[in-house]
């Protein structure tokens, strides 16, 4: 038999996930709202984070650039290797709704990140990106600072006044 | 995987009390089938609410579920799925659904129905329902790359009764060895693909649950239990089904969905009892 070249340890160097990091959060809100207020992270696969969209009459130039473009272009492997595209990330989207009001739903921010799981990225709300001073946009780079970020998230007055309300209803 | 199917029976009727508590019970059986019973795929008829709703609040346990995509906005029967599973909808009715489902070992296709009660329609329209749930099967297994389907619902027939056995209808049958074995029945020079359909060996008194619905409607020809919410299996995927897993449920959480009389508690829960089983995917 074959001896196995796979450097691999379950127990070895386990990082929390960013999604349960929030998950466990989702339940504290149940639990001190009594089910009232409900946070939930799902998988997403919208569009996630901004950029330029091609519509109409854009998307057709685009069609026509690449019909009169160059006839030659550098084929990069690299592209071809690795997780690097988007398909590959991993997308959710973090909300509130409650029971009382099943249609609403407050989306508080996206969250992505690859399997190697930081550089995570985040698009927040803008109301509570300008409450705490972050661009609303933008990555963290270890699980110290996603909780860090997150902890200023869940404790601004923004949601604290969208959950209050919701309790009530 | 574990798949459940039932036929709730809920009906939105503004500021009903007892409905609404109703509700409030059936989603708490859900509840409890997703987080200990670990149902995976969960198809339900007669639920005129929001399953996102419920997905959400299932979500606090840590089971993330979504609620399977319509084409037909009057689709009577709505399937919620753990978010692993990619889930693909081929075609869809006001009768019925189909859904491609990948997992990691490979792919089924699940139908979910809820076909015409007696009551609202005669044998002739029940037929025509059945023969176009039927072409488009063969339509969508053109479209996929395997022959794993399983059809699961509130079919409105026993597995005796007519569009359940012909082979213009769902051609299943008892005895699992020959649906293995043959695949296919030539009738009148056609070869005519054939089911599964385990339901049968809940026929009779010899066990518990009678069916898993009871009316006593009189008449000339009474059977009072009935055995309308049923699985039938393609021949494809039948060394996936986990035949002693196969349940009609009537507990759930420690609460019985019988009443005292042991029929089913269409006061408290439906009039219909969930039908539960086990598909190995490890087999696909």
């Amino acid at each position: 038999m074959s001896t196995g070249m796979w450097n691999f340890e379950p127990d070895k160097g386990i990082q929390e996930l960013p999604r349960d990091i929030v998950q466990e959060q989702c339940k504290i809100l149940s639990d001190i709202t009594q089910g009232k207020v409900i946070a939930r992270i799902a998988e997403y696969d919208g569009n996630y984070k901004s950029q330029m969209v091609l519509t109409g009459l854009g998307a057709v130039q685009k069609g026509l650039d690449m019909l009169s473009g160059p006839m030659e272009k550098k084929f990069d492997i690299q592209e071809e290797l690795g997780d690097g595209t988007d398909d590959s990330k991993l997308v959710y989207e973090f909300f509130l709704t409650a029971d009382n009001a099943p249609r609403y739903k407050y989306r508080i921010c996206f969250i992505y990140y690859g399997v190697l799981l930081y550089p995570a990225g985040i698009s927040l709300q803008k109301d509570i990106a300008e409450e705490i001073g972050s661009e609303t946009e933008f990555f963290v780079g270890d699980e110290n600072e996603f909780k860090k970020i997150l902890s200023l998230i869940l404790g601004s007055k923004t949601l604290s006044v969208i959950i209050n309300n919701l309790y009530k209803l | 995987m574990n798949i459940l199917f039932w036929n709730t029976d809920l009906k939105k009727n503004g500021s009903d009390e007892r409905e609404d508590d109703r509700k409030l019970n059936i989603d708490k059986c859900i509840e409890y089938f997703i987080n200990n019973r670990e149902c995976d795929i969960v198809i339900l008829a007669e639920y005129p609410y929001d399953l996102n709703h419920l997905c959400n609040k299932i979500s606090v346990s840590g089971n993330s579920f979504k609620v399977g995509k319509k084409v037909n906005e009057k689709c009577r029967v709505e399937i919620m799925y753990r978010s692993k599973y990619p889930l693909e909808l081929l075609a869809d009715d006001r009768y019925y659904f189909i859904n491609n489902i990948r997992t990691a070992s490979g792919e089924l296709a699940i139908a979910g129905v809820h076909l015409p009660s007696k009551r609202e329609a005669t044998l002739e329209d029940q037929k025509a329902v059945v023969s176009y749930l039927v072409n488009d099967l063969q339509d969508v297994k053109e479209r996929v790359d395997h022959n794993r389907f399983i059809i699961t619902g509130d079919f409105n027939e026993d597995p005796f009764e007519i569009n359940m056995i012909s082979s213009v209808g769902f051609h299943s049958i008892a005895i699992a060895d020959i649906v293995q074995k043959k695949k296919e029945r030539n009738v009148y020079y056609r070869e005519n693909e054939i089911f599964y359909n385990p339901m049968w060996n809940f026929l009779g008194d010899f066990n518990k649950p009678l069916g898993t619905c009871y009316y006593d409607k009189g008449g000339a020809v009474n059977l009072y239990w009935y055995i309308y919410d049923q699985v039938l299996l393609s021949a494809d995927i039948l060394q996936c089904f986990d035949k002693d897993s196969l349940e009609i449920v009537t507990e759930c959480g420690g609460k019985r969905l019988l009443s005292e009389k042991g029929l089913p508690d269409r006061k408290n829960y439906s009039d219909h009892l969930p039908v539960l089983f086990h598909i190995k995917e490890s087999e696909l």
